[in-house]
């Protein structure tokens, strides 16, 4: 595999644009510069995993509100179904760029001085 | 991101489709039910009819039920002076539902959800296959 680092957080980057209209990704520099919204106080790589958590968990109450509908019979089953699918699709996302972000930051730790 | 759009698109079409089975479902329950009244009207067939909805956010044509009208044909007529629905001669309409019309539009809903449950499949791990790439 040969994606790097800057590759993943692009692709963090088009992750938070997909809920919003146009689907521009949202540039690098700004995210890591304390543009995360709430998290933005702690910058960088931590901010950056808080505000994508952040909006993981959001589909996922989304999801489990979806259900919770259903369970007491005033939902839709194919909004549970979809609700689901993005919120699987959003914390897969995270933790793939988390792992890629944490592997790079452990290959940096390694390199020789 | 284009995947979720059509996951989208797929699941207004398992609902409009689901609906259409909720129709014949409809028509398949009542098609004897014949009218409350005494030379009264029956249960009238009902039709789904579905259009394309632009769905303005995402820019994709979704699927919207455009409306359930009633079947015009005719209904039948059989002699039945007993019946509680029978009119002055004796005659009673039946329903217009034809169990082998609705039998064959059953079996294109069902064909048709299951079209759109194999696209939200595909477009599902299309979309995990793209993450997988980051691992």
């Amino acid at each position: 595999m040969s994606i790097g680092a800057l590759d993943a957080a692009a692709a963090y980057g088009r992750a938070l644009g997909v809920g919003k209209t146009g689907g521009a990704g949202i540039d690098i520099g700004k995210t890591g510069s304390g543009g995360a919204g709430a998290a933005g106080a702690a910058g960088g790589f931590g901010g950056m995993v808080e505000s994508m958590v952040g909006n993981a968990a959001t589909s996922m109450r989304t999801a489990e509100a979806a259900s919770a509908r259903q369970v007491a019979g005033k939902g839709d089953l194919i909004d549970v179904v979809t609700a689901m699918g993005a919120a699987e699709t959003a914390l897969d996302t995270v933790v793939a760029v988390r792992d890629r972000m944490v592997a790079a930051y452990s290959d940096i730790m390694r390199m020789q001085i | 991101m284009d995947l979720s759009t059509a996951v989208k698109v797929s699941a207004s079409g398992l609902r409009a489709q689901s609906l259409r089975m909720r129709i014949i479902a409809e028509n398949l329950a009542n098609a004897d039910s014949t009218a409350p009244t005494a030379g009264g009207q029956p249960y009238r067939r009902r039709v789904a009819s579905f259009r394309a909805d632009l769905d303005r956010a995402s820019g994709a044509e979704t699927v919207k039920v455009q409306s359930i009208d009633g079947d015009k044909t005719a209904f039948q007529r059989t002699y039945q002076p007993g019946s509680p629905a029978a009119d002055a001669q004796g005659y009673v309409l039946k329903p217009n539902v034809n169990s082998m019309v609705e039998a064959a539009d059953m079996k294109a809903a069902q064909r048709s959800y299951e079209a759109n449950l194999n696209a939200i499949e595909a477009a599902k791990s299309l979309t995990m296959r793209t993450i997988d790439l980051l691992k």
